[in-house]
């Protein structure tokens, strides 16, 4: 790729914007638009602050229980350009089955900031990663910690205080971590010494297993509890092979060697998570998931309490969005051709958009979306709430203001030259954005990947934008576009039965 | 998949000849057998509820659907909120929300009388639905099964027993349904609407890295929390001692349970018919293994 590799996330902090290509964060400032800096992701095996992912790997191959095993390799059908060509073949298929495959490259997915600018929490997905990074105040970062998460994180924020990180994982699982983990350390002892001091639902858990990395591997099962012929042989082996003195300490990779705490969990995959509070200031978690879920818990301590879930999703829901100045409500969208408008405290839904109509005003013969950006802003200036709507492979921004009492009303459609990957209003001056674009298929040299916009033409020409020099910034991206399209288009593949739909729509 | 083709044409005759028999006939368990595991995290090609307003629990309830003349009277006495005590803020919250299910879902189930109050999770061949259908005879009983075959043996054996007893009003009250319990249970259930749960001999997932698709965990049980009244209680009942340590540790770090004491437990009559009624309780009495039962009592949600 030249010059036209694709920023897949943005994030602003005060006059400077962030944006990471593939692995890597090139830092702009906002005021002129020049290029400032790059934090490198580090290829593993160069550095030595890899070292302790690979030992745990090394370590899980040596003992039991074996780790997942994925399939390496490309399938014909995977390709998600042409999926709607494939369609005769799918048909013939009896079973709809997912041959969306992730190339294992470094990514980062998700980049936040805190309120104050001054820390970047980013992962990349491949390793599963937290990484923490400094900001100076000039536009550079440098990295401060990285915690291997259990599992894959599908949406991160960091508490409005700027003390914790709260991740929803793939598996289902929301866990908070210290953004800044000063008591870090790798052996178990402190670990658990640190773990029995804050007794949390994590820590019980532990309980609940007792010290699992202390003792030998012992079977469940005893000859009362199988019946079958060829469950009875495999607990005999078992026992044997327990009884053996060359037995291994089996480790658990659900133990992490830093302070986290397991706030709660869906049984399905996780894809964003919000914060929001009632009126009376208390603290909520809004967390969404692949089956149309949108569940409502108490915040830390009381993780554990769901007061509601707001239910009307008939697909998967794929963001989430509190408006700042209207902590009441809450926006979801998803694979539905609806976006919602919720009361979440009580999961009543106030309004419903149809979001399909305005994506196919824009592109004509598509039969389904998936909402892939949801982003507010306070107007103070009009009083008014600004909403900016963004769909998979839609190369427009749909604007909406949440109005009293409560419902969308559309105020216009941005086309743009790409399809947006990520969008933020400008925190100094929210009638403008930025937007970052997959213009992997301009022939241009140098595309404005990043571009900041008015959402309307006076306010475009009122206040002339900066022309962001992504064309300074080091080109770090090797990989072919259609590797990192099936990188960066994530959201339709969260949608079930993938073959019928597609099917139907042709 | 269903195995060789001729069990397939074996099972599909025996259903096609119930059927001519007007389903009065008992159902035998050979032709639904079904693998005992079902992965918790696939799709499957589940049918559920958008919302529980969505719910039309009328085919599994049929004696208990409002009728047209008892709709008039019902704004006088309103029976069901004797049984069913939804606090206040739940109630109102279904009122709204009927009133978007009009408005907005085409979807307008028909009323129903009473409310599902107890659910047996994983109910399997439904023993304990059958059991305790006269124990809590104003109670709905419902399973919830997520496998397709021994579901629809239940249907079958509950359509085959009240036909049995055409004029009475007996095993009116229990039901079934195929459902993923792990990721569904809200889209079936309102807040606080069960007083029982029952999970009887669940699937042990004995290996470490299966854990997580267990039907109790930390996580799983704030939902349970989430369906089940202040007061309500969760039954469990295991053969496997590993896997009871694993519930009974989970369940007693949650913040929102307590463990019933052995006193209470013994005297609770459906202890005794979960001991001894369920199918897979008679079977550990054939092989003789031991039963580990653990109760444990919703406390009311802490101050916030």
């Amino acid at each position: 790729m030249t010059g036209n590799a694709p920023y897949q996330c943005i994030q602003v902090c005060g006059r400077f914007l962030f944006a990471a290509q593939g692995a890597n964060i090139h830092s702009f400032s906002l005021e002129n638009g020049n290029y400032l800096s790059t934090w490198k992701h580090l290829v593993p095996g160069t550095t030595d602050d890899e070292t302790p992912a690979v030992d745990a790997l090394g370590d899980f191959e040596a003992c039991a229980p074996p780790t997942k095993r994925r399939k390496i390799g490309e399938s014909p059908d995977e390709q998600t350009e042409n999926g709607e060509s494939k369609n005769s073949k799918s048909k013939s298929k009896s079973k709809p089955q997912s041959t969306y495959m992730i190339p294992d490259q470094p990514l980062i997915n998700l980049l936040v900031s805190t309120l104050d600018g001054k820390f970047l929490v980013a992962v990349t997905s491949h390793d599963k990663v937290i990484r923490v990074f400094e900001h100076d105040g000039e536009g550079a970062i440098e990295q401060i910690s990285q915690r291997t998460m259990p599992k894959r994180p599908c949406s991160i924020l960091i508490t409005p205080d700027g003390k914790a990180i709260m991740s929803a994982d793939k598996f289902g699982d929301v866990y908070s971590l210290p953004l800044i983990d000063a008591t870090e350390s790798t052996t178990p002892t402190a670990v658990q010494s640190r773990r029995t001091t804050t007794p949390t639902l994590a820590e019980a858990k532990i309980a609940a297993a007792p010290a699992k990395t202390d003792i030998q591997y012992k079977t469940a099962a005893t000859p009362l509890t199988v019946h079958t012929a060829r469950n009875r042989v495999a607990l005999e082996n078992q026992m044997m092979h327990q009884a053996s003195p060359t037995q291994k300490i089996s480790k658990d990779p659900s133990i992490l060697s830093f302070a986290h705490t397991l706030l709660l969990g869906h049984v399905s995959l996780l894809t964003a998570i919000s914060l929001a509070r009632d009126s009376r200031g208390r603290a909520y978690i809004l967390s969404a998931d692949r089956d149309e879920h949108i569940r409502v818990s108490r915040g830390p301590p009381q993780s554990h309490v769901i007061d509601t879930f707001c239910l009307g999703h008939k697909d998967f829901v794929s963001r989430l969005c509190v408006p700042e100045n209207k902590p009441e409500l809450l926006v979801s969208g998803g694979g539905d051709e609806e976006i919602f408008l919720w009361d979440w405290l009580n999961g009543r839904i106030l309004a419903r958009e149809n979001i399909l109509r305005r994506a196919k005003e824009v592109i004509p013969n598509i039969g389904k979306v998936a909402v892939s950006g949801l982003v507010s802003a306070f107007q103070d200036r009009h009083n008014t709430t600004v909403l900016s709507v963004t769909c998979e492979k839609i190369p427009a921004i749909f604007i909406y203001e949440i109005k009293e009492p409560c419902h969308f009303e559309f105020k216009t459609t941005i086309q743009l030259a790409g399809n947006p990957l990520d969008v933020y209003f400008l925190p100094a001056d929210p009638r403008r954005l930025v937007v970052s674009l997959d213009m992997m298929d301009c022939l241009d040299a140098a595309p404005d990947v990043l571009q900041v916009i008015g959402l309307t033409p006076e306010s475009d020409h009122a206040y002339p934008s900066p022309k962001i020099q992504t064309n300074k910034a080091p080109d770090t991206q090797t990989l072919p576009k259609d590797d990192i399209r099936k990188l960066i288009y994530t959201n339709e593949h969260l949608r079930k039965y993938e073959g019928e739909v597609a099917d139907q729509g042709a | 998949m269903a195995g060789p083709p001729h069990k397939k044409q074996r099972r599909e005759d025996y259903r096609a000849s119930q059927r001519e028999k007007g389903g009065a006939e008992m159902p035998q368990k050979k032709f639904y057998r079904q693998r005992a595991h079902a992965n918790p995290f696939s799709d499957h090609s589940l049918a559920y509820p958008s919302t529980p307003d969505n719910m039309d629990w009328s085919g599994y309830y049929p004696e208990f659907v409002v009728r047209p003349q008892e709709e008039e009277d019902e704004s006088q006495d309103e029976p069901e909120n004797e049984s069913v005590p939804l606090d206040k803020t739940a109630q109102q919250d279904t009122e709204d929300a009927e009133v978007i299910t009009k408005n907005e879902i085409a979807v307008n189930p028909p009323r129903m009388r009473k409310q599902v109050e107890v659910a047996d999770i994983g109910c399997g061949f439904g023993g304990l639905l059958v059991a305790l259908a006269p124990v809590m005879p104003d109670k709905l009983l419902l399973g919830l099964e997520i496998r397709t075959q021994v579901t629809e043996y239940v249907q079958d054996r509950i359509r085959a027993l009240r036909a049995k007893d055409p004029k009475g009003n007996t095993y009116q009250n229990i039901s079934c349904l195929r459902a993923n319990t792990m990721k569904f249970l809200p889209n079936f259930f309102r807040k606080w609407q069960l007083s029982k749960i029952f999970i009887c001999f669940p699937d042990p997932h004995f290996k470490a890295r299966k854990h997580k698709a267990r039907i109790v965990s930390m996580t799983l049980n704030s939902e349970y929390a989430y369906v089940l009244r202040p007061g309500g209680v969760v039954y469990t009942i295991t053969d496997v001692e590993a896997l009871h340590e694993w519930i009974v540790g989970h369940f007693d770090a949650h913040p929102s349970f307590v463990r019933v004491t052995e006193e209470e437990q013994e005297a609770d009559e459906c202890v005794k018919v979960m001991r001894n009624e369920t199918e897979e309780g008679k079977k550990v009495e054939r092989h003789r293994g031991n039963k580990y039962v653990a109760l444990f009592q919703r406390l009311k949600d802490p101050e916030w």
